[in-house]
């Protein structure tokens, strides 16, 4: 049986390799074969992006039918199939889309304009999707307001999807007929709460208006604004983690801690092992290792991965510190700035830990009642949110035209932001002001020199 | 759940990390000196900039401090016209509205 698993699991990861490798290789053989071809642009999007879509669907299928292959009656399986794949594809649709008519005709609008397109845009397809995916599954599942449940008796699986629509929420769930009261509850529970607060619809909205933008901006001329692709990636991922954290916790607070046991049933039942810190990395990507901690304690800061963070602050900052200036595309300036952004990143990125285990001891310190993941996971995003403060720096000198200024502002930004944060988790201001109180203090004594660079950074980079 | 690592090791780990910031700090001005690629008169300049605390002063208390103050008698007067209206004054508008 363990070889069996192996072997289909060397054969899923080669199959994954192959799939990218060719795709790789099929893009530079186009690249080149094409290169000579002028083709207008809308012929060159009408070949292209239905072999993208259909693509991306067929990927999406195959998923997904491995993912419900326990189903138990066939066509419910296919229904449920069908519906996720046509979702992707009208996503997928649409993004591109928008992405095409930014890159040739919206370029030209003003920013507000352009905002304003891509938020009404983004509503009206919303309620397209919406219309067309209540259509196809107004027959099937309970309804419960907005809510739409569709419970599926599978063999022995238990697991849960959530689609967010503009105004209803398809919530499917899986058990096996002979199922484990708590394990249901925790699925229902757990994808309630993402349906409720709108979860993908939130991720789908910032991954439309983040794209259109980066489009939109780099159209008109900001060469090293792919500098924001790290950090939009980032911060859909940080996000996800989020939420799933939150839902994990709704559960938490509605079953209490024997809700672990039932979320140990439901991982068992999918990867074989009860541990979800020993869950495969495809699951632990989106769903934190730690999240047995939210399960039993409610906590989500100590679930976080202590690195999440620290990486988004360091992506942050070498987009700002980069790629918002309209440099010219010269070949020079490209790759001085590729080297600051590459430098910028990695640096800040230990500067970022560092700061984090010099905050430790404070926040142990004044966070009384706090446990070992949560102090270090706590310090890490109070770190976090200095390094980006003092990026914004470089927005804030373009306002001001001081670096006092405007390193005095990110300095007071970076001290709210923190007693807020240290606040959510703590829930005592006293102990939250005297914390953030002390880390500013810190912060503007150990990272003087740093603020004494960042002028320098920019006199580099613009003489 | 409570803390299980000693904080005299945590502030050990502090300390420690502290060394290593301020190292890289000044590790960065005197690579770039050594390079060339600023003189000691950047040096100057910068910390010059950043050590303004008059200038900070003046932003804080000046700019800062009229558009709070502003905002703080708009809101008096606000509240006054609002709890005090004079009938003269109700008639009049009223008078020239019609």
């Amino acid at each position: 049986m363990s070889t069996l698993r192996l072997k289909s699991k060397i054969y899923n990861l080669f199959l994954g390799i192959l799939i990218v490798v060719l795709v790789f290789l099929g893009e530079l053989y186009l690249s080149k074969t094409i290169s000579g071809i002028k083709l207008p642009p809308l012929v060159s999007f009408a070949i292209g992006a239905p072999l993208g879509i259909l693509l991306s669907a067929i990927i999406v299928h195959e998923a997904y039918r491995r993912v419900f292959s326990s189903v138990k009656v066939m066509s419910l399986r296919h229904m449920v199939i069908n519906i996720i794949t046509l979702l992707a594809i009208l996503l997928a649709i649409e993004l591109v889309v928008l992405i095409f008519i930014s890159l040739n005709y919206l370029f030209k609008f003003s920013p507000g304009y352009f905002v304003g397109f891509v938020v009404i845009y983004f509503v009206l397809l919303m309620l397209l999707n919406d219309a067309l995916i209540y259509m196809y599954v107004r027959g099937l599942g309970g309804r419960d307001g907005r809510l739409i449940l569709v419970r599926l008796v599978s063999n022995d699986k238990y697991n849960g999807f959530t689609i967010n629509m503009l105004y209803h929420d398809l919530v499917i769930a899986m058990y096996p007929e002979e199922f484990d009261k708590c394990a249901v509850d925790v699925v229902d529970v757990h994808e309630g709460y993402h349906a409720r607060h709108k979860h993908t619809l939130i991720l789908n909205a910032i991954l439309f208006i983040g794209l259109s933008m980066l489009v939109y901006y780099g159209r008109r001329g900001y060469p090293m604004l792919w500098t924001a692709l790290p950090f939009l990636a980032t911060l859909l991922l940080v996000l996800t983690r989020t939420f799933e954290l939150l839902a994990d916790r709704a559960v938490h607070r509605r079953l209490g801690p024997k809700s672990l046991e039932g979320f140990r049933t439901v991982l068992k039942s999918l990867f074989g092992i009860d541990d979800p810190r020993r869950a495969p990395i495809r699951s632990r990507f989106t769903h934190p290792g730690k999240r047995d901690l939210a399960f039993l304690y409610g906590d989500v800061v100590g679930a976080y991965a202590p690195w999440e963070f620290p990486l988004l602050a360091s992506f942050f900052a070498g987009f700002v510190t980069t790629g918002i200036y309209p440099v010219p595309p010269v070949d020079v300036y490209i790759k001085l700035a590729s080297l600051i952004y590459i430098g910028v990143v990695i640096g800040l990125f230990l500067l970022t830990m560092l700061l984090g285990i010099v905050y430790r001891p404070i926040i142990r310190w004044f966070g009384e009642g706090l446990g070992d993941d949560s102090v270090i996971d706590l310090s890490m995003i109070d770190a976090s949110i200095f390094i980006m403060g003092s990026a914004m720096s470089f927005v804030f000198y373009s306002i001001y035209h001081s670096w006092l200024y405007s390193n005095i502002t990110a300095i007071a930004i970076s001290f709210i932001f923190s007693l807020l944060v240290t606040w959510f988790a703590l829930r005592n201001l006293r102990r939250a002001l005297l914390t953030a109180v002390s880390i500013t203090l810190i912060f503007i004594a150990l990272d003087y020199l740093y603020y004494v660079m960042v002028p320098l950074i920019h006199v580099l980079y613009f003489r | 759940m409570r803390s299980r690592r000693s904080s005299e090791k945590e502030l050990a780990e502090a300390l420690a990390a502290i060394a290593v910031i301020l190292s890289f700090e000044f590790a960065a001005p005197a690579i770039a000196l050594a390079v060339g690629t600023m003189g000691i008169g950047d040096i100057i300049a910068a910390a010059t900039f950043a050590a303004g605390f008059g200038a900070g002063v003046a932003f804080w208390g000046g700019w800062v401090g009229n558009c709070l103050y502003t905002g703080y008698l708009a809101f008096t007067h606000g509240w006054a016209a609002l709890n005090n209206p004079s009938p003269w004054l109700c008639g009049a508008v009223t008078a020239g509205v019609l």
